[in-house]
């Protein structure tokens, strides 16, 4: 197969079927040269192959639902890995890290929890404009990501894949979740023993499923925060 | 005589399971071209049915993969987990007893003459 040929599969992929998965187009990638390869010997065009090789994945249409189904798939297996990095903090090769780690965000917020009247500053200081910000970051990524197939032209500013969209939805969930949740027992009335330990269980939880997506993205994508092409 | 889509797609995961236990790591394209082998082209596997297939038995960890560069592209690699072994004998040990169960309900005479191969 020449270059060119070669050159004409990813087209046809990333163009005309505007897939932008990677993983997911390094497969079909693969599988689309073997096949026509195998035709080519079989004295066929490559035109003619080509189309075969479509038709066999049943169109254009079937091709991009299949990378939803890949997405689905993707989002499983994120949530299947990221429950067994969970359970990993707790192991022996990483048990001094989360200790510490658990043990200096615990006394932070008793620190700030107990100690001093956080909840007043909290919703004037950067950690609200933060969860505010993170939610324009989220909406547009979400936003683009859709957009991108319907109107290709968004490419240029960027292309937004499935699994850093995930990893950045998992990364501020959990940011907005402990927030609204510390800013909720602050409210509530009831012995400072009590509140003490709700706000060492929801920040030690909290640290502990940060850690694992720390893990999680350094294991699967470790230097991809936005990609151009 | 063709086979219909619906039956194939109902038995996708016990021939996807059947032949990477017995040749542990396969690819796409392979899995296709060897059923093709193992039926004389009486069985074709359609690509948008085989994918979505190995996907899903991906999710449910009964399949693992692995990439290897091959002639400068990336090939994607299916294999049963260590730890499914025991699951994927179990499904095709069941789709086993279905089709026992099956023969039994249809006799000889419900069968049309397959065309000789």
């Amino acid at each position: 197969m020449t270059q060119t040929q070669h050159a004409d599969i990813v087209t046809f992929l990333t163009q005309t079927c505007q897939l932008v998965e990677t993983a997911f187009i390094e497969e079909m990638t693969d599988h689309f040269v073997v096949s026509v390869e195998a035709r080519l010997a079989d004295s066929l065009s490559f035109e003619q192959a080509l189309a075969l090789t479509i038709d066999d994945f049943g169109g254009r249409k079937n091709i991009q639902k299949m990378e939803w189904t890949y997405r689905k798939v993707f989002l499983k297996s994120l949530v299947r890995d990221w429950w067994a990095l969970v359970e990993s903090q707790f192991a022996k090769a990483k048990r001094l890290r989360t200790m510490m780690v658990v043990g200096l965000v615990t006394f932070v917020s008793l620190y700030f929890g107990l100690m001093t009247d956080f909840t007043g500053v909290i919703e004037r200081n950067v950690l609200w404009i933060s969860v505010q910000w993170g939610g324009v970051i989220w909406v547009t990524m979400l936003t683009l990501f859709f957009l991108q197939r319907i109107a290709p032209r968004f490419k240029k500013v960027g292309v937004v894949r499935f699994p850093t969209l995930l990893r950045r939805l998992l990364s501020y969930l959990l940011w907005v979740g402990a927030l609204l949740l510390y800013l909720g027992i602050s409210t509530l009335e009831m012995p400072l023993l009590l509140k003490g330990f709700c706000y060492s269980g929801l920040w030690s939880a909290f640290a502990v499923l940060y850690l694992a997506l720390l893990d999680y993205s350094m294991k699967t994508d470790p230097d991809s925060w936005y990609q151009t092409r | 005589m063709d086979t219909s889509p619906q039956l194939l797609k109902g038995s996708l995961s016990a021939i996807i399971l059947k032949l990477l236990s017995d040749s542990q790591w396969m690819y796409g394209y392979e899995i296709c071209q060897k059923v093709k082998e193992l039926t004389s082209g009486q069985l074709k596997i359609t690509e948008g049915a085989l994918y979505p297939a190995l996907y899903k038995l991906e999710a449910e960890g009964i399949l693992i993969t692995k990439t290897q560069v091959v002639e400068g592209r990336a090939r994607k690699y299916y294999s049963i987990a260590q730890d499914q072994q025991g699951n994927a004998q179990d499904k095709l040990a069941q789709i086993g007893h279905f089709l026992y169960q099956l023969q039994r309900i249809l006799t000889p005479d419900d069968f049309i003459k397959l065309p000789a191969t």
